[in-house]
């Protein structure tokens, strides 16, 4: 009997007053007012005018492509990427090593779809997106790789990139370009692209 | 009798005649003193009255004698000649008018009536001689002016003129005081007339009463006369031979009734022995001289000698009779005959030893009867016990019974008080179920009001459900806009990352485009980021509005109960007011019957009281009966001590 009591004691003025300001930030929401956008352009100006003077020798940093494949962190060169897709559609090949997951029409171009996952023998890592389409470029040819997310295009400097280890048991491990401090495997892709495996399947 | 009817005319005639005279001596003394009183106050009026009347004119024929002279002295005075004459003249003169002054002086000393016209006149007469005494000194300075020519005048004039005036005056006074004397003789005279009057009355009055005490006298002399006949005719009348004896034994007086027993005449009994005419003188002469003796006898036997032999027993009763003065005269003898008393008396004797025999007889019987009736006695003493134990056996129980009807009368007192308490408290009872009644009523109504509210919460929660459901599906659709906001930021992510490739490609010249990806990837970041707010804030409003739904989900089934229970109390409330209406009707019923019972109880009350009365009645006559029955006990054993006593 007591906590209609308590009920009834609601604070609906405040309500009100809460709903006021919420029906205001969203009305405002879709629409920066001056003074806010003034800020942002302000602080991007800032931003932009800093990294030009910061801007270090090319040679020494290795630009490459940052993605994410089953909750891990890789990296490609950038050099080797001609562009990144969304995956739309794919078509499923019969006949097909199991790490060619099928074929996508990219502009008229038929793409094969690599799962890396299965080449470098990771576990299927649940649920995961797997609809970036990354399209390597190498001299004979050209193949996609998927990716759950494409991170962006980074500058790595080549001191930081610590070869993998040598005693590492597996087949494909020198694929492997290394490791970042921060645990990116970079892959080299040119390496990847003249191994064997898509020799064989040519 | 006789003897003092007499004794008290006798006294009365005395008195009133030594009254009579009495008063007629003190009248006379009376008009004696009241006389020589008179006669002494007259003949002392009289010389008073001489003296005064002496004393009052003779000086006034003084100053008339005076005042002659004093005008002569004026004449001569006026005649003379020779100064030495006339001075001698005017002292004579002069003397003369002051021997005036101390008479007139005197006289109205002696007139004590101030206000009497004489005493005016007096005062009169003295005013003139001073106005004529102060004219003789201016006539004296006059003289011894050698004014003779002018005294002579004011003398031949006004002293002349004076004196005359004098003169008359003193002759008016003269005059009255004789008027006066006279008035007074003749008041002496009335005065004198009237005393006369009442010694005449009085002598009158005096003779009146005397005559009146003689006839007095008179009348009473011939009633005493009257009552000593009437005693002699008693005396005469007595049936018994009276007699009276001197000291020497002699007869002194006898009755009619004497003469008879003995025969002989009045004449001839008077002065002869006493004892002469009884069988035994010697034994009459004893008799009457005991009687000398002692002052009295009673019942002496002796027997009288008729002259023809015949004897006449009697019986005296004789006692000495005194005179006034106290002194024995002789005995006064009465003689009773008891001839036919002796003989009565032998016829008794017989009588009496026929009846001694009878009682004898009857005595025997009467031991028979006694003892049936001590025998009857016994029963009636043994039955009489056993009435008294039963008596007292039922004044115990009577008892019981009233001390058995105060318990209940108290009970049913008390009972009343209850009843009355009962009738009360149902009407207490009635009262409060009406109040009741009307309050459950009142429940009643809000119940249906509060079903009513509910009704409305209810659809208002429904309402707000069906809000929030919108609302929901909207937020569904701001998903949905979201997951495409996001696949544009990723899109415009991988355009981003294909522009920086692109601009990697072309080398210095595609410096500028590497800035320009670097900013729409920044850019589709920041979108990313912003969708995955809006995704985390729309899941959580999703969670805050399921948890609404659910909250409204079960408002409206709170509602749902509240409305099922107000229901319930409202029929529990129509329930109870029935009840308690009936209960109220049982309260009213009860309050009937309890006020029936106190009706009742008052009607117990009262026959309890009349029962109470019954049994104090019953009480009292057990009481009654017990005393009866204690009083026959007692008469039964009274009767078995006197019928004992007659035992023989």
């Amino acid at each position: 009997m007591k906590q209609p009591h308590e009920k009834r004691t609601f604070d609906w003025v405040n309500l009100h007053e809460k709903m006021k300001i919420a029906s205001h930030k969203i009305e405002q929401g879709w629409t920066y007012g001056k003074e806010e956008k003034k800020k942002i352009l302000h602080a991007r100006a800032q931003t932009l005018a800093g990294e030009t003077r910061k801007e270090p020798a090319a040679a020494d940093f290795l630009e490459v492509i940052e993605f994410i494949l089953a909750n891990e962190k890789y990296g490609i060169e950038s050099s080797k990427v001609r562009e990144v897709f969304s995956l739309k559609a794919m078509t499923r090949i019969p006949g097909l090593p199991p790490f060619i997951l099928g074929l996508t029409n990219i502009r008229g171009e038929v793409i094969p779809v690599v799962d890396i996952k299965k080449l470098f023998n990771l576990p299927e890592a649940g649920l995961t997106d797997l609809d970036k389409l990354i399209i390597l470029q190498a001299e004979k040819m050209e193949i996609g790789i998927l990716a759950d997310v494409i991170v962006g295009v980074k500058n790595i400097p080549r001191a930081d990139i610590q070869p993998p280890l040598l005693t590492i048991p597996g087949v494909h491990s020198n694929w492997m370009k290394g490791i970042t401090g921060d645990h990116m495997v970079i892959i080299d892709a040119m390496k990847f692209l003249n191994s064997q495996i898509f020799e064989n399947q040519e | 009798m006789r003897k003092s009817m007499k004794q008290i005319s006798n006294k009365a005639l005395r008195g009133g005649t030594f009254i009579g005279i009495g008063i007629l001596i003190a009248m006379f003394i009376g008009v004696i003193v009241i006389t020589i009183t008179s006669l002494n106050a007259n003949l002392n009026s009289e010389a008073a009255f001489n003296n005064s009347f002496f004393n009052q004119v003779l000086p006034i024929y003084k100053i008339k004698t005076e005042l002659a002279h004093s005008r002569i002295e004026i004449m001569q005075i006026l005649l003379t000649e020779d100064p030495e004459q006339r001075r001698k003249l005017f002292q004579e003169h002069e003397a003369g008018s002051r021997v005036i002054e101390n008479t007139l002086d005197a006289a109205m000393l002696e007139e004590k009536n101030i206000k009497s016209s004489i005493y005016m006149q007096l005062n009169d007469l003295k005013a003139i001689l001073i106005k004529d005494n102060n004219t003789r000194s201016t006539i004296n300075d006059l003289i011894n002016a050698r004014k003779i020519n002018e005294a002579k005048a004011i003398m031949s004039g006004v002293q002349m003129a004076r004196h005359n005036e004098m003169g008359n005056l003193v002759d008016l006074i003269i005059a009255q005081s004789k008027k006066q004397f006279e008035d007074n003789i003749d008041a002496q005279q009335r005065k004198l007339n009237a005393e006369i009057n009442y010694y005449i009355l009085f002598s009158l009055i005096a003779v009146i009463i005397a005559v009146g005490i003689l006839v007095l006298v008179h009348r009473n002399y011939n009633r005493m006369i009257i009552a000593s006949q009437y005693a002699r005719n008693l005396i005469e009348a007595n049936l018994d031979p009276l007699v009276t004896i001197s000291p020497e034994g002699k007869i002194t007086d006898v009755n009619e009734a004497t003469v008879k027993v003995t025969g002989v005449s009045k004449e001839n009994l008077i002065g002869t022995d006493f004892s002469d005419y009884f069988t035994e003188p010697e034994t009459a002469r004893a008799g009457y001289l005991q009687v000398f003796e002692k002052g009295s006898v009673i019942d002496y036997p002796l027997t009288i000698r008729h002259i023809s032999g015949r004897q006449t027993h009697v019986l005296y009763n004789a006692s000495v009779y005194r005179g006034v003065d106290g002194k024995v005269l002789g005995v006064f003898a009465a003689a009773r005959d008891i001839t036919d008393k002796k003989r009565l008396d032998e016829e008794l004797k017989e009588l009496n030893l026929s009846l001694e025999l009878r009682i004898n007889e009857r005595t025997e019987n009467l031991v028979n009867q006694t003892q049936e009736i001590i025998k009857a006695i016994n029963i009636l003493t043994v039955s009489t016990t056993e009435i008294l134990t039963a008596t007292s056996q039922v004044a115990s129980s009577v008892s019981e019974t009233a001390s058995a009807i105060n318990e209940t009368t108290t009970t049913v007192e008390e009972v009343s008080q209850t009843a009355q308490v009962s009738a009360q408290k149902a009407k207490f009872v009635s009262e409060s179920a009406q109040k009741t009644a009307q309050i459950s009523i009142n429940g009643k109504k809000s119940v249906e009001d509060t079903i009513n509210v509910m009704s409305k919460i209810r659809e208002q929660v429904e309402a707000v459900a069906e809000s929030i459901v919108k609302l929901s599906e909207q937020s569904q659709d701001i998903g949905e806009i979201i997951a495409t906001v996001n696949d544009i930021a990723d899109q415009s992510n991988l355009l981003s990352v294909n522009a920086a490739i692109e601009a990697a490609k072309a080398g210095e010249q595609g410096k500028g485009f590497t800035v320009v990806a670097k900013e729409v990837k920044s850019l589709a970041e920041q979108s990313k980021q912003a969708t995955s707010k809006v995704r985390a804030i729309l899941s959580d409003v999703q969670r805050a509005m399921s948890a609404a739904v659910m909250a409204t989900e079960s408002g409206t089934r709170a509602v749902e109960t509240g409305v099922k229970q107000s229901m319930e109390t409202g029929e529990s409330i129509r329930l109870l007011a029935e009840s308690i209406t009936e209960s109220a009707q049982s309260a009213v019923q009860i309050s009937v019957s309890s006020q029936q019972q106190m009706v009742g109880m008052d009607q117990i009350a009262q026959a309890m009281v009349n029962i109470r009365q019954a049994s104090e009645q019953n009480m009292v006559g057990t009481k009654q009966a017990e005393d009866a029955a204690r009083s026959i006990s007692d008469l039964g054993k009274k009767l078995k001590e006197l019928v004992e006593k007659y035992k023989v």
